[in-house]
């Protein structure tokens, strides 16, 4: 009896190291992960025949600074924007739109109308440079 | 001696929880995290609430705010970067995703200039990547 109790209370490996190691490698893959989730937007680069403005046949979304949007040169806010081209889209499914920020945008204020137009507008969607 | 030895045995058994918990989490750090590829540059991408999940094995160019490109942690110039491009399609005809990385600062002609000379070398779309924004959430 007094055997057996002193070969339970001594294991053979003992837990202290095991879990010095289980630790370090705790720390090393809360260091080395990453729990970003990437979201992207598709965006056409092929090779786009320069197309005439033909404002009857696409939208021509102009982005300004301080979030100034223009649908064929006129002034509208960006949720009648997306109404208007949502409409266009549901009558002709390639209707092309046209997206020309003005000089020096930055990334993230295109990419809110990308944002809002991508659902309505996918892959008909194009960008163009402003040349002025 | 005999009153010391079963008190040792319990306080031992007392830590069992603990590395019961620290087991758990290593196994959820492990399967849920996905390890971080070093970067050229830090990049501050652009907010959106597009949905889109980004494929993880996608050849991703870096694009900092001062428009120098990268591709993990080798510079690269605009032409070295439309070459390597042009290689690729070939290579797998046509079977590649190619993610942007581009910092939110960038100016739009410069996203525009190198959709275009991307769109020269054969390639159809490129993939803008984008986080969730913390205001919509």
């Amino acid at each position: 009896m007094k055997i057996t109790e002193n070969i339970r209370q001594r294991p053979l490996i003992s837990l202290t190291p095991l879990v010095d190691v289980v630790f370090i490698l705790l720390v090393f893959f809360m260091l080395a992960s990453s729990f970003v989730e990437w979201k992207f937007i598709e965006l056409g680069v092929g090779e786009a025949e320069p197309l005439p403005i033909n404002l009857a046949q696409q939208s021509l979304i102009m982005v300004d600074f301080d979030e100034q949007y223009t649908l064929n040169e006129e002034l509208l806010p960006l949720a009648a924007i997306v109404t208007a081209v949502k409409e266009q889209v549901r009558q002709q499914l390639d209707h092309p739109v046209l997206i020309k920020p003005t000089k020096d945008l930055p990334l993230q204020q295109l990419v809110r109308v990308l944002d809002a137009l991508s659902e309505v507008a996918g892959p008909n969607i194009s960008l163009v440079n402003d040349e002025t | 001696m005999d009153i010391i030895e079963p008190e040792k045995q319990r306080e031992f058994e007392t830590i069992l929880p603990l590395v019961n918990i620290v087991f758990l989490l290593l196994i959820f750090f492990m399967l849920a995290g996905a390890f971080i590829k070093p970067d050229m540059f830090d990049i501050t991408v652009p907010n959106a609430s597009i949905e889109n999940e980004a494929d993880s094995d996608a050849l991703i160019i870096l694009m900092n705010a001062k428009g120098e490109f990268a591709i993990e942690t080798t510079p690269y110039t605009q032409n070295e970067l439309l070459s390597l491009i042009k290689e690729q399609l070939e290579k797998t005809g046509n079977d590649i995703t190619v993610q942007l990385k581009a910092d939110e600062a960038i100016k739009s002609q410069d996203l525009i200039s190198i959709m275009e000379a991307l769109g020269n070398t054969g390639l159809d779309s490129i993939h803008l990547l984008t986080v969730i924004s913390k205001d919509s959430e």
